[in-house]
């Protein structure tokens, strides 16, 4: 019997599923097709203003389920990004955007990514992961019209079924061993002076496999720039934001939170990947000339990084700030190139920016500002949670790691600049075609530009609040 | 009157004048003015520091601190000191004069070039004023956007190139310097300059050795050292006059400056035991740009080499481990700040009206344009150091430390002396003098020449009366004094 209080922790997944349930009622009813998006959006808010913060973290549902202030920033950044990715697919002008089934998809894979970050054991974890990744592979192949959206759906469902098998084999040997999935009894348990078998540990590593694809780390990164390139765009822009948000905030919470105790055989693995992430980000997006796979190695860079701060343990508050910061510059970004794209003729070469300067000066001004940011330069805020990871890092003695975070970071600013050339420096005819613009990109694209800019002047204000979240993660 | 945040206004008044372009001025008439209004102001506050600053007092005066990162001590930190203050005159003098002198140039026909021109001027005025070293950074890697905008659209025909170049190059040093600063500021765990001093002077001489090679990764490709020296040619020559004048008479100096403001005080061991490697790069400097600069066609490229040439004695003059070393860096400095401004500002006044930067271009230009003639004189005569110039005092300043250091240093770097009145003047001759080429130049409007001449006047009064300069220098010694005593056996 499922009390009122676990009903109020989990009062925003309970809206999201009754929501998707109704449009899709609605959706057999209704004609009316733009008014699905905005559905949507509305549950989303209205979700986020559901999320209840305990005063101190509390297990539901028999152990499956935490509620923490950790908890509560984790949904409510998830529900922020998605409620943006809405707002760019209300934007995109193409047919099926218009459709149900597709505002449905993605709300049930937020119910997915909610359940992931609240989880505190490894099956409501893994159920949370398929809740996750299931509509997000129908997502994918959504434009039927097109061949590499049907592509990249099948090589994405192909590769991430293998990725759970992976997952699921590894909580199998973590239960095999040790009798138990749940989190807390697996840290009291060696926290008494148990010692991992090897097999356990060998469950652990499997299972940081599966969450290791989920965010496109190398050496699972593979499926990324194809998938990123079929999928339609406002799913691009959802894969590279909800998904991840999500797995960082499972990871930190894991290995920080309960499996610290397990540091030497993590800490590792989690810094050799951050490592071959950041070179495969770096350097694979140099020859790329269409954006969708840019930003694919980008986001793989960018990924990069934040493990780097988790691997350092005490560099947690930089990658959650390194997180939120990820989020804003790529929801930004994905807004601009949905603003560029023209109605019903898709381009996504990175010739779509030519010229940009003449023909839309503050699109431009918008697009350079996020571009420098994710390049890490001062004072934009990607040099600020650049500089926190960094920071962490050779505070905890990691230098081999920061050398190549750094080198990694000079190499990728050439590909950012390469679009900010296209934009300014190339003399061009100005030509304006009739982009369609829409109210909601342009809005996250202003309010990506405002946060990356000015979050350099106040950094206290973020830092207190991750601060104080990773508190009770230990508590 | 400590109440008035001064440098505060100073730092950040032409970045809210910009704000006030963008928002408010559309015409470019009256942003130009707006903007000389702007610069004029900063100018008069700065003059003002000079004024009141106290001599005697070697910590950091006119200090404003505001609170920035609580949980990390890295605070909003800034002052001035005497080894500052001389470049954040400089950089204000500078500005204002390329503001008027370049009021025709073609990149002043935009708005946005003025707004990036005076937020070019905020960084750099933050980041001669610093006192803490993160903000330092901040400051001196957020040059890196207005410069990379400055050459990529206002530049020449190769300007994706050059900026590319000049960004990555940077870029590529910064990173190092940032992982330095980082590894110091952890050791110390304080940002602020001093304090670091206090602590980081102390350590270990392979943690300074360590920390050493991360800030020299960066001030040598910003000064620019033999053999990172290759961006500035070509940022140089594609770079709009303006962007150039900027980019030769402050930016270099931000390497410079980084020596001097934290390498040598911070890291005295570590400096004394890369004097010698420094000194080697630095003559190698001198005599091989001196031998390029004399081989160029292109008259902004034979000023870049000669930059890089001048350069070197202030590298050298820094390391040398003098009081005279210090005096010469800051002086040479200085002066190359004036006149290498005023001679990009006059090939600029040329290829404003025949569209190249070509020498063979140019002949007998002195008959149709006389007035102009006499003021690049002046300047030429400064670069060659000829007594009586800035130019002289700084080099003489420079071979005298680097006489002390070793005597076969300042025997060679003398060759670049030589070699300096070589190249200068045969440029000078080659295109003033000779048969006329191009009959249709006309002689310098007012503009141009209140620019040509103020900085030839500064040139010629820094060098009848460097006491200005070397006055302020002489009392704060102070930070050296340990890296000083390594020298003394």
């Amino acid at each position: 019997m499922i009390d009122l209080i676990t009903v109020i922790y989990i009062l925003p997944e309970l809206i999201l599923a009754i929501a998707a349930i109704i449009l899709v009622l609605l959706g057999s009813i209704l004609k009316k097709k733009s008014f699905y998006g905005f559905f949507a959006a509305g549950t989303l808010i209205l979700a986020s203003f559901l999320v209840y913060e305990p005063n101190q973290p509390l297990m539901l549902l028999n152990g499956l389920a935490l509620a923490s202030s950790y908890v509560c920033v984790g949904k409510l950044v998830v529900l922020t990004a998605t409620l943006g990715v809405i707002i760019i697919s209300i934007g995109y002008k193409n047919d099926f955007s218009k459709d149900y089934e597709y505002y449905t998809l993605m709300l049930l894979a937020t119910i997915g990514a909610l359940v992931m970050i609240s989880s505190a054991d490894f099956l409501s974890l893994y159920v949370g992961i398929e809740l996750l990744s299931l509509p997000i592979y129908a997502l994918v192949a959504f434009n039927k019209k097109n061949i590499w959206s049907s592509e990249g759906g099948l090589k994405y469902f192909i590769l991430g079924i293998l990725a759970s098998v992976i997952l699921l084999y590894g909580v199998s040997l973590v239960y095999g061993f040790t009798g138990t999935t749940n989190f807390l009894v697996l840290k009291s348990m060696y926290s008494s002076g148990n010692v991992m078998s090897i097999a356990a540990g060998i469950g652990m590593v499997l299972i940081l496999c599966g969450l290791f694809f989920k965010i496109a780390a190398v050496p699972f990164y593979m499926w990324a720039p194809d998938v990123y390139q079929g999928a339609p765009l406002p799913v691009t822009a959802f894969l590279s934001t909800t998904p991840k948000a999500a797995t960082i905030f499972v990871l930190i919470k894991m290995l920080f939170g309960y499996f610290s105790w397990a540091a030497s055989i993590w800490q590792p693995i989690l810094l050799f990947v951050s490592c071959a992430s950041l070179i495969i980000g770096a350097v694979g997006a140099l020859l790329q000339t269409d954006i969708k796979r840019l930003l694919a190695y980008s986001s793989i860079g960018h990924i990069g990084f934040i493990l780097i701060g988790i691997a350092t343990m005490n560099g947690v508050n930089a990658s959650l700030f390194y997180l939120f910061v990820y989020l804003s510059m790529n929801l930004g970004i994905f807004a601009i190139i949905s603003l560029l794209q023209e109605p019903q003729k898709e381009n996504y070469e990175i010739s779509v920016f030519r010229g940009l300067a003449k023909t839309s000066p503050i699109l431009a001004f918008a697009t350079s500002v996020l571009l420098l940011s994710m390049a890490g330069i001062p004072p934009l805020a990607g040099f600020l949670v650049k500089f926190e990871v960094i920071t962490a890092s050779i505070f905890n003695d990691h230098y081999l790691a920061v050398i190549i975070a750094m080198l990694s970071a000079v190499i990728s600013a050439f590909y950012y600049l390469k679009i900010i050339k296209i934009m300014y420096f190339n003399n061009v005819e100005a030509q304006l075609s009739d982009r369609s613009f829409s109210i909601g990109n342009a809005f996250i694209a202003l309010v990506a530009v405002v946060l990356n800019s000015s979050l350099m002047f106040f950094p206290t204000v973020l830092e207190s609040w991750i601060a104080s979240a990773i508190r009770s993660l230990l508590g | 009157m400590m109440s008035i945040p001064l440098l505060t206004i100073n730092i950040f008044l032409p970045f809210f004048s910009a704000v006030i372009i963008l928002l408010g001025i559309g015409s470019i008439r009256a942003a130009k003015i707006f903007a000389v209004a702007s610069s004029v102001v900063t100018l008069i506050i700065s003059l003002y520091l000079y004024r009141s600053f106290s001599f005697d007092n070697h910590s950091y005066q006119f200090e404003d601190i505001f609170e920035w990162f609580e949980r990390r001590k890295i605070m909003y930190h800034v002052g001035v000191d005497a080894i500052s203050l001389p470049f954040i005159i400089l950089t204000n003098v500078l500005m204002p004069i390329a503001l008027i002198g370049g009021w025709n140039f073609s990149e002043f026909q935009s708005r946005n070039y003025v707004m990036l021109f005076l937020v070019l001027q905020t960084l750099i005025l933050g980041a001669f004023s610093a006192v803490d070293i993160i903000l330092f950074y901040v400051f001196f890697e957020a040059i890196l956007i207005p410069m990379f905008f400055i050459i990529g659209i206002w530049g020449g025909d190769n300007r994706v190139y050059a900026a590319y170049k000049f960004f990555l190059y940077t870029l590529f040093g910064s990173v190092f310097l940032l992982v330095a600063i980082v590894f110091a500021y952890y050791i110390a765990g304080t940002a602020n300059i001093p304090e670091l001093i206090a602590v980081i002077s102390k350590e270990s001489t392979v943690i300074q050795q360590l920390i050493w090679l991360g800030f020299f990764a960066s001030f040598a490709v910003k000064i620019p050292m033999w053999p990172v020296h290759t961006w500035l040619p070509d940022a140089h020559v594609e770079a709009p006059t303006t962007g150039s004048m900027i980019l030769a008479g402050i930016l270099l100096k931000m390497g410079g400056y980084g020596f001097l403001r934290v390498s040598l005080p911070m890291l005295p061991q570590a400096s004394h035991y890369f004097a010698d490697f420094v000194a080697v790069l630095s003559v190698i400097a001198i005599i091989y740009a001196s031998f390029v600069a004399f081989a160029q066609t292109n008259m902004k490229k034979t000023i870049a080499y000669s930059s890089i040439a001048h350069m070197g004695y202030v590298t050298l003059a820094i390391f040398s481990g003098t009081s005279y070393g210090i005096q010469g860096a800051v002086f040479q400095m200085i002066s190359h700040g004036l006149i290498s401004a005023g001679l990009f500002f006059a090939v600029g006044i040329l290829s404003e009206q025949t569209h190249s930067k070509e020498i063979k271009d140019y002949g007998g230009v002195a008959s149709v344009m006389p007035n102009f003639a006499i003021m690049l004189m002046i300047l030429i005569l400064g670069s060659v150091a000829l007594p009586g110039t800035s130019g002289f005092i700084g080099e003489f300043l420079s071979l005298i430390a680097a006489y002390h250091m070793k005597k076969i240093y300042a025997f060679l770097a003398v060759f670049g002396v030589i070699s300096g009145a070589v190249y200068m003047l045969s440029l000078y001759k080659n295109t003033m003098f000779g048969k006329l080429k191009n009959s249709k130049l006309r002689d310098v409007i007012f503009s141009e020449s209140f620019t040509l001449g103020v900085l030839a006047v500064l040139v010629v009064i820094l060098g009848v009366y460097p006491s200005v300069v070397t006055e302020l220098l002489g009392q704060s010694m102070q930070n050296f004094v340990e890296f000083f005593s390594l020298y003394k056996r």
